[in-house]
């Protein structure tokens, strides 16, 4: 019933989806329905106003004198009533003419606020039924709706968004399957070339790179799987295992194509991804994964060709234990000043957070259960920004694995197969699969509002994120810092916000936080005691689509009660105190309501802010176009080497290290039921 | 389903000790394999970074005197950045003194291991 429901919802909407023009990213909309633009001539505006007490007519006053009240509220705020309608006593909504456009209304609600008698005033907006996707296992994507705790809400965000073909997500992986119909088509397409960062070993051959050959423009995942011949060939120290597969697994969470009634949905359905190969077999080097982040940035790397489309993100679902190295602050850091955003996991040993998650300026990401407590398998840690859904099997006898991530893989045990999607039994677990969910909601972000920096993006990213919840079971233990490099809490637990980060990403209320303006702040002059001190905030910026409507500035701590000129102007002024200091509060105020606020403390010969000087100019960022070059791709596929390792039950993992299922995957076949339970405790 | 706390017990301990070698093990294996196997430095990949940037690469005589300054071997593989590159390095020591002593020289920024990172997708 339900899906018979959401299918025609979807057909509807695809019906109304024809008959509308395009319109930018940030004007809300969802991918069923879009809104007409503004024409800008004469029409009516639909507020929504709630009268303070006092000003309201009371409930029992007939309707005439309710509608007197909004017509004198009209007049004494200059705008042209033309119909009122009551909701509650005191809540009325006012259709006023407009000249039309975003500044219209914005008109009108400023004056519509700057009555004493109003409390609020609100645009009457246009509802669309939430966006819901045709593509056919959307259903068992989980992690994208809100029924679970951890669950994203990525359906009532792409009521806002559905991304942004200016936005460009960079995954620094093993490699893609272009050949996968759910990343890139005939016709469609959401990845971009990319490159094979993969050099050649130490001893100069390519075992590692598996692809023959060193740095080159092909991208593709030749398989990552791992012999029993190789494990004791430097420079290999890893385990037996099968291709992951594990670059297609990361993409298609972050941007499968989506709405096409194939597959899977992505967190975007919009951006483009650039697909970057750092890791061949049992990983890649940081020499090769540095070079390749800088490159997916737009810098350049000797040696190799610039790169045409620079990433606006990069996710990195990669990392090992130890702390961040002194070259990745440095590659960091270059990144954080062009303003690109680095998402990384948190990493799978249940113990400290991993290097590159656990550097400055990255936003690092724990796992999840379902149930919003911390999986068995994340690490966890003070350097966690937020956490997302990791893959939770609950059901681990024998069973199918109830929380699986669903994505985009690959069949093949070694070399390529069959394209295809992770299930519940060919099962997708990870803090590797978190980090792309982030990925995804920052690419959300950003096709609204472009001029977020990293900070910025890291400060709306945890104040949208949601509590987390403290578990029903009196036996789930509350998570704890780790104390050291071998404190392992590899099993459920409540999360906290030193452990976890700020709480579980949310889509929806994080796109809210990316709409918001940005206030930005520049002081003019040298800062004497009582000698004036002119602060402008002519460089704050609106969302894209937007337009800043005001500023306000108060001071908010002076007991002397400074005064201040040109409160609700752009430029404010206010005289440098002769010792103490004070705060003034810039609040930038959008077309649509939204705020921004910025807070700069005045002393006698100095003005601080943490405000930026200017919002930036990208609000909207360029749409790509991109048409797949000539011979891109995947190559011709070649017969794998060596003996194909055995077949593994689950997910094809990451072909990593001695990690903690590996181990216990050995142990049960020596130990029996107790490590069986503790592989349990990591997966439920 | 969900597992209690109840096995924590001696099972527990002995599990927990082992993982705790397993984990040893790891991280050690990941600090790369001419740091663990003796204590002579030989062929380690190491990650400098430089104080100033260079046009394109360190030149062999740059290369020469710092290793020379150091008392380390030290041979170019490649770049990531104008002051990020990578070194194969040797010394009659082991790995982390001759990395101290390139920290020390004032030329040197940082001086880490290239370290193998592997996908955070646990093998099931």
């Amino acid at each position: 019933m339900e899906k018979s429901l959401r299918l025609s919802c979807v057909l509807a909407g695809l019906a109304l989806m024809a008959l509308v023009p395009p319109v930018s990213a940030a004007e809300e909309h969802n991918g069923a329905r879009r809104q007409p633009a503004s024409t800008g001539e004469v029409r009516i505006e639909r507020v929504i106003v709630k009268l303070r007490e006092g000003y309201a007519p009371v409930a029992a006053q007939a309707k005439a004198a309710q509608a007197d009240a909004m017509r004198t509220l009209a007049a004494r705020t200059s705008l042209s009533f033309r119909h009122s309608r009551q909701i509650a006593s005191n809540l009325h909504v006012l259709q006023v003419e407009s000249t039309g456009g975003t500044s219209g209304l914005a008109a009108v609600l400023r004056a519509l606020r700057a009555d004493e008698s109003v409390e609020f005033a609100e645009p009457d907006r246009w509802r669309y039924l939430h966006a819901v996707p045709n593509d056919v296992l959307f259903p068992e994507q989980w992690y994208l709706g809100s029924a679970q705790p951890s669950a994203v809400d990525a359906e009532r965000a792409w009521d806002l968004t559905t991304g942004s073909k200016g936005v460009v997500i960079a995954v620094i992986d093993t490699g893609v399957r272009f050949s996968h119909p759910d990343l890139r088509t005939a016709t469609q397409g959401r990845l971009l070339d990319g490159y094979d960062f993969v050099s050649n070993d130490p001893d100069g051959g390519f075992l590692i790179a598996n692809d023959g050959d060193g740095r080159d423009p092909i991208a593709s995942d030749p398989g990552d799987w791992v012999t029993t011949e190789e494990v004791d060939r430097a420079p290999f120290d890893c385990a037996v295992s099968g291709s992951s597969w594990h670059g297609t697994r990361v993409a298609g969470l972050i941007g499968a194509l989506t709405n096409n009634g194939n597959g899977i949905a992505g967190l975007t359905w919009d951006s483009w991804i650039l697909p970057v190969r750092a890791l061949g077999k049992c990983g890649g080097y940081d020499s090769d994964i540095l070079a390749a982040m800088r490159w997916a940035a737009g810098l350049s790397v000797p040696g190799v060709p610039s790169n045409p489309h620079p990433a606006h993100i990069l996710n990195l679902s990669i990392g090992s234990t130890g702390s961040c190295p002194q070259s990745y602050r440095s590659v960091i850091s270059e990144l954080s000043a062009l303003g690109v955003i680095v998402v990384a996991s948190a990493g799978n040993e249940g113990g400290p957070v991993a290097a590159p998650a656990n550097c400055p300026g990255v936003i690092g990401v724990a796992g999840l259960r379902h149930a919003g407590t911390k999986v068995g398998f994340s690490n966890l840690g003070p350097e966690i920004t937020v956490g997302a859904p990791g893959g939770n099997c609950v059901n681990v006898d024998g069973g199918p694995c109830l929380f699986s991530l669903v994505t985009t893989t690959n069949s093949g045990s070694t070399t390529p197969g069959t394209d295809t999607y992770t299930d519940a039994f060919n099962y997708n677990v990870g803090t590797s699969f978190s980090a792309p969910i982030v990925s995804g909601i920052v690419g959300l972000m950003l096709s609204v509002n472009g001029n977020l920096r990293p900070p910025q993006v890291i400060a709306r990213l945890k104040e949208s994120a949601t509590p987390y919840p403290t578990s029903s079971d009196p036996t789930v233990p509350m998570c704890r810092v780790p104390f050291g490099p071998f404190d392992v809490q590899g099993f459920e637990c409540n999360c906290t916000t030193e452990t976890c980060g700020a709480g579980m990403a949310n889509a929806r209320k994080a796109v809210e936080a990316a709409l918001r303006p940005i206030a930005a702040v520049a002081v003019s002059g040298n800062v004497s005691p009582g000698q004036e001190v002119t602060l402008d905030a002519g460089g704050s910026t609106a969302a894209c689509g937007r337009s800043v409507a005001s500023y306000w500035w108060t001071v908010v701590d002076d007991p002397s009660n400074s005064p201040i000129s040109g409160a609700d102007t752009p430029t404010a002024t206010v005289l440098a105190p002769a010792s103490g200091s004070f705060t003034v509060r810039l609040t930038v105020t959008d077309d649509a309501g939204r705020q921004d606020t910025a807070d700069v403390i005045v002393r006698p010969t100095s003005v601080t802010t943490t405000a930026p000087v200017t919002g930036g100019d990208r609000a909207c960022l360029q749409e790509i176009s991109f048409t797949p070059s000539p011979g891109s791709g995947d190559p011709p596929s070649s017969p794998g080497t060596g003996t194909p390792p055995p077949s593994s039950g689950g997910g094809g993992g990451g072909g990593g290290f001695f990690d903690w299922l590996t181990l216990l995957v050995m142990m049960s076949l020596v130990m029996g039921p107790q490590a069986r339970s503790l592989r349990r405790s990591l997966l439920q | 389903m969900r597992a209690t706390l109840s096995f924590a017990a001696a099972p527990a301990a002995i599990l927990a000790s082992i993982a705790v070698a397993a984990c040893a093990a790891s991280v050690l294996s990941r600090t790369g394999r001419a740091q663990s196997s003796a204590t002579i430095c030989n062929d380690a990949r190491v990650i400098v970074g430089f104080m100033e940037p260079f046009d394109d690469a360190p030149d062999e005589s740059f290369v020469t005197g710092l290793a020379r300054s150091a008392d380390v071997q030290l041979e170019l593989v490649g770049s990531i950045a104008p002051d990020l590159h990578v070194f194969m390095l040797s010394a009659r020591d082991d790995c982390g003194s001759a990395m101290q002593r390139l920290r020390n020289d004032s030329r040197v920024r940082s001086v880490d291991m290239d370290t193998l990172r592997t996908p955070h997708a646990p093998s099931t």
